[in-house]
């Protein structure tokens, strides 16, 4: 009896709670309502695959709603010397999953005694955020990185992590649709590095200039075999 | 009170999120908080209003804690959560320093209060602005925002992933009152030049971005401020009277009194 008495508990506190869910959505759909809290702090990243080479660039801002805090916000880092990740979305959620992310590839690091490759990295981040599935991180990364051979490794994924992986390129953000466009047609496979610096800050500072919530500036990391270089842009401050 | 009774307490109880944002510790966006970096000092101001709706209970709120020797932290938002968030990181940041023999450098503070504002996002319920100005001796002075929302749909959003977590992972827990507190704010970090928070922020963010610049002389900072609290008992709807205007630098922390009154 003690345990058809927590079955029923069960039972009627689920069913409150999902009534409550649904009672407390004003406007009756909880999905359109979930999307005001990707587009809270505002972000722009692309990730671009070149010749041996590849470059994820993201816009600074840091604010909040249609105010703007900061400009000097990173949202790629990198992870060990072959990944890089960009994250979009709810900006403390960036910050915990940077930390978690560096936890986990610092980790296996120690483990493994080798760094993690791309694909790995990219399949831990998608499985991490899938952990989160009923109470999600508002976070959309991207993850850029050199293979073992020096192929470039691109992979995006929503709050969820659904992965999809890709040999051109990957946006993530508020103004996806400005920049798929941009990178659509500039875009051409193959690009040095200097090329490929070069289309992807195009490409960032005009779809940035459609976005209200990104922008501010930005910055283009370039992966290559050699190492890994930073560029900042000075774009609209706008 | 048993678990039975919760379950089946009206709905207005258990479900939070019904209500309206002036409901959600009242104070959110009143207090008005200003922070800012100078040559070799930082400092922050905030008004001395302690209000709740339409009601001013008192003028000479400070907001302003001195978290040690050489770190101060504005504080808004509500204000149960204004005392008790603080105090707790603030006797962590003690226990620290007794045990390590050196206290944390601002920038690790900041992070350390960051982690723990993450850590309670999807927990529980509260409702803390910050700016963390601090000096040290390598670094010099730096000031770092921890950022609130004042936004109802955010909260929902977070509140409503809650539940839905709760929703699915009851396995055999008794529905607690913990369970029904949600999150509403966010723990987001940013290391800052100037910053201000809540409503009297949005006239004074502009006068920041105008007149800052790095290396402000104290004279120049104080007039600064003098212009923004002008500003905001000018332009903003809440009357501010009072402001406390404090400072850290090399020496630790001061409170300067205002030239005008």
């Amino acid at each position: 009896s003690q345990h058809s008495r927590a079955d029923s508990l069960r039972l009627a506190s689920l069913s409150l709670l999902a009534f409550a869910a649904e009672a407390a959505c004003p406007c009756g759909t909880t999905a359109a309502k979930m999307s005001g809290i990707m587009e809270y702090n505002g972000a722009a990243v692309i990730a671009m695959a070149g010749k041996d080479c590849v470059a994820i660039a993201s816009d600074k801002r840091y604010g909040i709603r249609n105010q703007t805090m900061g400009c000097q916000m990173k949202k790629v880092f990198q992870m060990n010397d072959k990944v890089l990740v960009g994250l979009t979305g709810l900006a403390t959620d960036q910050q915990t999953l940077e930390q978690k992310f560096r936890f986990r590839s610092n980790m296996y690091r120690l483990r493994e005694e080798r760094d993690m490759n791309p694909k790995a990295f990219a399949n831990m981040v998608s499985s991490l955020l899938y952990e989160s599935r009923f109470g999600p991180y508002f976070c959309e990364p991207v993850v850029a990185g050199l293979l073992d051979d020096n192929t470039p490794f691109l992979s995006g994924m929503d709050l969820l992590g659904a992965q999809v992986i890709t040999d051109d390129f990957m946006v993530a953000g508020d103004c996806t649709e400005a920049l798929y466009g941009l990178c659509e047609t500039l875009y051409t496979p193959q690009m040095g590095p200097d090329a490929l610096f070069e289309t992807l800050a195009q490409c960032l500072l005009s779809g940035v200039d459609r976005d209200c919530l990104a922008g501010w500036g930005g910055v283009v990391h370039i992966l290559t075999p050699e190492g890994l270089t930073t560029k900042h842009l000075k774009g609209r401050m706008d | 009170r048993s678990w039975f009774t919760l379950v089946s307490a009206p709905l207005n109880e258990t479900a939070p999120a019904t209500r309206r944002r002036s409901e959600w510790g009242a104070m959110a966006g009143m207090d008005c908080l200003i922070g800012f970096v100078g040559k070799d000092f930082a400092i922050v101001a905030a008004d001395m209003n302690a209000a709740r709706s339409i009601m001013v209970y008192s003028q000479d709120e400070d907001k302003i804690l001195k978290l040690d020797s050489h770190k101060l932290l504005a504080v808004g938002g509500d204000a149960a959560d204004c005392i008790q968030e603080p105090d707790f990181f603030k006797k962590n940041m003690d226990l620290y320093a007794m045990r390590n023999g050196v206290p944390l450098s601002t920038h690790a503070a900041a992070n350390y209060m960051r982690g723990e504002k993450s850590y309670n996002l999807r927990r529980r319920m509260s409702q803390v602005d910050m700016l963390l100005a601090g000096y040290d001796k390598d670094v010099g002075p730096s000031l770092y925002v921890m950022m609130l929302p004042l936004h109802e749909d955010v909260s929902f959003s977070l509140r409503l992933s809650l539940l839905r977590a709760i929703y699915f992972a009851l396995n055999g827990t008794i529905l607690s009152p913990g369970l029904r507190y949600f999150i509403d704010y966010l723990a987001s970090m940013q290391k800052l030049d100037k910053a201000s928070h809540g409503y009297g922020g949005f006239f004074v963010n502009s006068l920041l971005d105008t007149h800052w610049k790095p290396d402000l002389t104290e004279a120049e900072a104080l007039t600064l401020l003098e212009s923004c609290f002008k500003e905001i008992q000018k332009r903003f709807m809440i009357s501010m009277p009072n402001f406390t205007i404090k400072i850290v630098d090399a020496n630790g922390v001061r409170t300067v009194p205002r030239a005008s009154s």
